[in-house]
């Protein structure tokens, strides 16, 4: 069956080949996570670029051993994401690996979730650092939110909150939907990975409000995750940048017309997908936890608030279509709607000089490596004390502080 | 049932009403921005009439002109932030969707529609203001949960007054204010480089302030919540919202030239300084009770 499946997502298949494959590869996979390994082992040996087999072959076999250790999910990170991350290769592939992660994380419930958030917060930080330094674009960072929000799932029901586990599945589920539709569909319709963007009214945010939402309920029934929570936001708010780099970087590849059809299926998945998706896999969603709700008008978040998204996207339908009155023209409104593509395009394209050039930080950055050395040289040499000028560096000390404080504070509660 | 419909016509009104104001206030706080510095140093600007003609042109040919696709999308979601974000009170008909989140990304992106090309340096503001806005809501989400959105915020403020996250709170929008500033003309201006029709750049400039006010609007509530009246409160707390409406207004405006002025704007160290002030009031907002 793995095999097979593993055939069929060459590149350059159809599409509906692809979801079916990955709605089989889900559900044979979902079974054992000693059958997961292997899996990962069989894909993994099919990729060219994939992580050297110095580090994927003894975490591998690890993880047939201990499946469930958290230490063995963190370094099994590498494996799933080397491909995509490091070597920044798209395809298929990708959204296969973020549906072994979710799966990988959702068998091992005795795992610390608070060591594999910070592992995921160091793996990001540490991605987006180094493209940083070496003046290149990060890889497509999103695919690593699945497995966070279901790192917030497994936490949630190990605590017993099934409102907050259930919330943060559905913005879990929702993303992988996304992901594969974005990997099955994207050679035909490039202009769907706009459905990525966490702008409103685009399912992006929705993942981003409820992924938020499911942070801090989790704060606000736990101890000790309420700085935990707000970091996860925040580490939610970063993935949604990166998935601003990624999306402009695709559809700057792309011709610039936009085709009709494209159009209607950007707003059709805006205004219905997370509809679908929520109505699809309700049956997973309520025997997680919660009562029977078809999120349909208003999207709760578990906590008491609500996302209106119909009567959001209706209302702002309404006025735009006021205002551009296309109903004089044939098509009026496909054709205005595609105008909105170029511009959006130039807006995302705004992300592109972070990662152009090398940093000017790069400068001070060295100057300080550099002066640190020659000061370490001085200290052997040393007869009096001498302290460097350190009057410019106030705010960096109350940044410190403050830190040192907020550390504090958490590791209190 | 008579009364229950009589109750939504009222909050339609109230809506309708708050639009109306916002979009007549949207020049004058345009006019605010660009002239305030300089009439503080002393130099005399342009008058505030003219602002005003000249929004009042502009909605005059949207009536007899539809506007192309893109600058229709920018003054879309101007309109909607007037209409969502809770201004007077909190009764009006939509305030149930502002969610700040929301908001202030749909501001961010239409602030991207206004022009043909994007603003230098326009990713060293975003990336910032959207960390922020999640920081915001999460901030939100953890000393207020329940509330829903701004409006649920406001009507809880009322009732049961929080000063950590009050703090929190426009520690948050004084940050989201100087890491990303309101556009000024010269922005405008640099946005509309390749546009040669002289009524498209007029109209851009009009949705620029359209946008501006509703990024102040947000920025405001933010800071202020408690300043928004309750729907509940009759003809007496209506007009008292009004005056703090205002007031609330001239402040954010205060406070955007004064950074502006005292070149604070999008200085990355405030900005994380008064992210982390934020974060630690709510904090201690949270763990002191």
């Amino acid at each position: 069956m793995v095999p097979a499946c593993v055939l069929a997502i060459q590149p350059g298949r159809l599409g509906k080949a692809v979801v079916v494959c990955l709605a089989a590869l889900a559900a044979v996979l979902a079974l054992s996570p000693a059958v997961l390994a292997v899996a990962l082992g069989v894909i993994a040996a099919q990729e060219r670029d994939g992580c050297p087999a110095v580090w994927s072959v003894p975490v591998l076999l690890l993880s047939v051993l201990f499946p469930a250790q958290t230490p063995v999910l963190l370094g099994l990170l590498p494996v799933l994401f080397w491909p995509a991350l490091v070597r920044r290769r798209d395809g298929g592939w990708s959204a296969v690996m973020s549906i072994l992660g979710v799966s990988l994380v959702w068998h091992a419930p005795g795992a610390v979730s608070v060591e594999l958030v910070a592992g995921l917060g160091v793996c990001v930080l540490g991605l987006i650092g180094w493209s940083v330094l070496g003046a290149h674009r990060p890889g497509n960072l999103g695919l690593l939110r699945p497995v966070l929000l279901m790192v917030l799932v497994v936490a949630a029901q190990n605590e017993g909150l099934a409102v907050c586990a259930r919330i943060a599945l559905e913005a879990a589920l929702l993303d992988l939907a996304t992901l594969v539709l974005m990997a099955s569909l994207e050679p035909r319709f490039p202009a769907l990975t706009v459905l990525r963007l966490p702008f409103p009214p685009l399912p992006g945010l929705v993942v981003l409000w409820l992924g938020i939402h499911a942070a801090l309920g989790m704060a606000a029934g736990v101890e000790g995750w309420s700085v935990l929570g707000v970091i996860v936001a925040l580490l939610l708010g970063v993935l949604a940048l990166s998935d601003l780099l990624v999306v402009g970087r695709q559809m700057s590849g792309g011709q610039a017309a936009i085709s009709g059809v494209s159009v209607l299926l950007v707003g059709a998945g805006s205004l219905l997908l997370p509809v679908l998706v929520f109505g699809l896999t309700s049956p997973a969603l309520h025997g997680v936890g919660g009562e029977w709700v078809w999120p349909v008008w208003s999207i709760g978040a578990g906590d008491g608030s609500h996302f209106r998204l119909m009567a959001f996207v209706m209302v702002g339908a309404l006025i735009w279509i006021v205002l551009v009155r296309p109903w004089r023209i044939m098509g009026g409104i496909v054709h205005a709607a595609s105008t909105l593509a170029p511009a959006l395009m130039t807006l995302l394209a705004s992300g592109d000089a972070l990662f152009e050039e090398a940093p000017s930080l790069g400068w001070s950055l060295r100057r300080f490596v550099v002066s640190g050395r020659v000061r370490l040289r001085g200290l052997k040499g040393m007869k009096a004390p001498v302290l460097p000028d350190l009057r410019h560096g106030a705010v960096g000390l109350w940044l410190v502080l403050l830190g040192l404080v907020l550390a504090v504070l958490g590791v209190m509660t | 049932m008579a009364h229950d419909a009589g109750l939504i016509a009222l909050s339609v009104l109230e809506a309708l009403f708050q639009l109306g104001l916002l979009l007549v206030l949207a020049p004058v706080l345009g006019w605010c921005l660009d002239s305030l510095p300089f009439w503080l140093a002393g130099r005399a600007g342009g008058a505030v009439r003219f602002r005003l003609f000249g929004a009042g042109r502009f909605w005059k040919n949207l009536f007899q002109k539809p506007l192309p696709g893109r600058p229709a999308l920018a003054l879309t979601v101007g309109v909607l932030t007037l209409v969502c974000l809770p201004a007077v009170t909190t009764g009006s008909v939509l305030s149930s969707q502002a969610d700040p989140l929301v908001m202030g990304l749909m501001l961010l992106m239409g602030r991207g529609f206004l022009g043909l090309c994007a603003l230098s340096g326009e990713a060293l503001r975003l990336v910032p203001a959207i960390l922020l806005l999640c920081l915001t809501e999460a901030l939100i989400a953890l000393a207020a949960p329940g509330t829903d959105g701004l409006g649920g915020l406001c009507a809880m403020l009322h009732i049961e007054p929080e000063p950590g996250l009050e703090g929190a709170l426009a520690a948050c929008a004084l940050a989201l204010g100087i890491a990303c500033p309101p556009l000024r003309s010269e922005d405008v201006t640099g946005m509309l480089s390749g546009v040669r029709d002289r009524q498209e750049r007029e109209a851009a400039r009009s949705i620029a302030d359209v946008l501006n006010c509703g990024w102040l609007l947000l920025l405001a509530d933010l800071a202020w919540p408690v300043s928004v009246g309750l729907a509940q409160g009759g003809v007496q707390g209506w007009w008292l919202g009004l005056v703090a409406l205002v007031a609330r207004l001239a402040l954010a405006v205060g406070v955007a030239v004064g950074l502006r002025l005292m070149a604070q704007e999008r200085s990355a160290r405030l900005t994380a300084l008064f992210a982390g002030v934020a974060l630690l009031l709510a904090l201690a907002g949270r763990f002191g009770t």
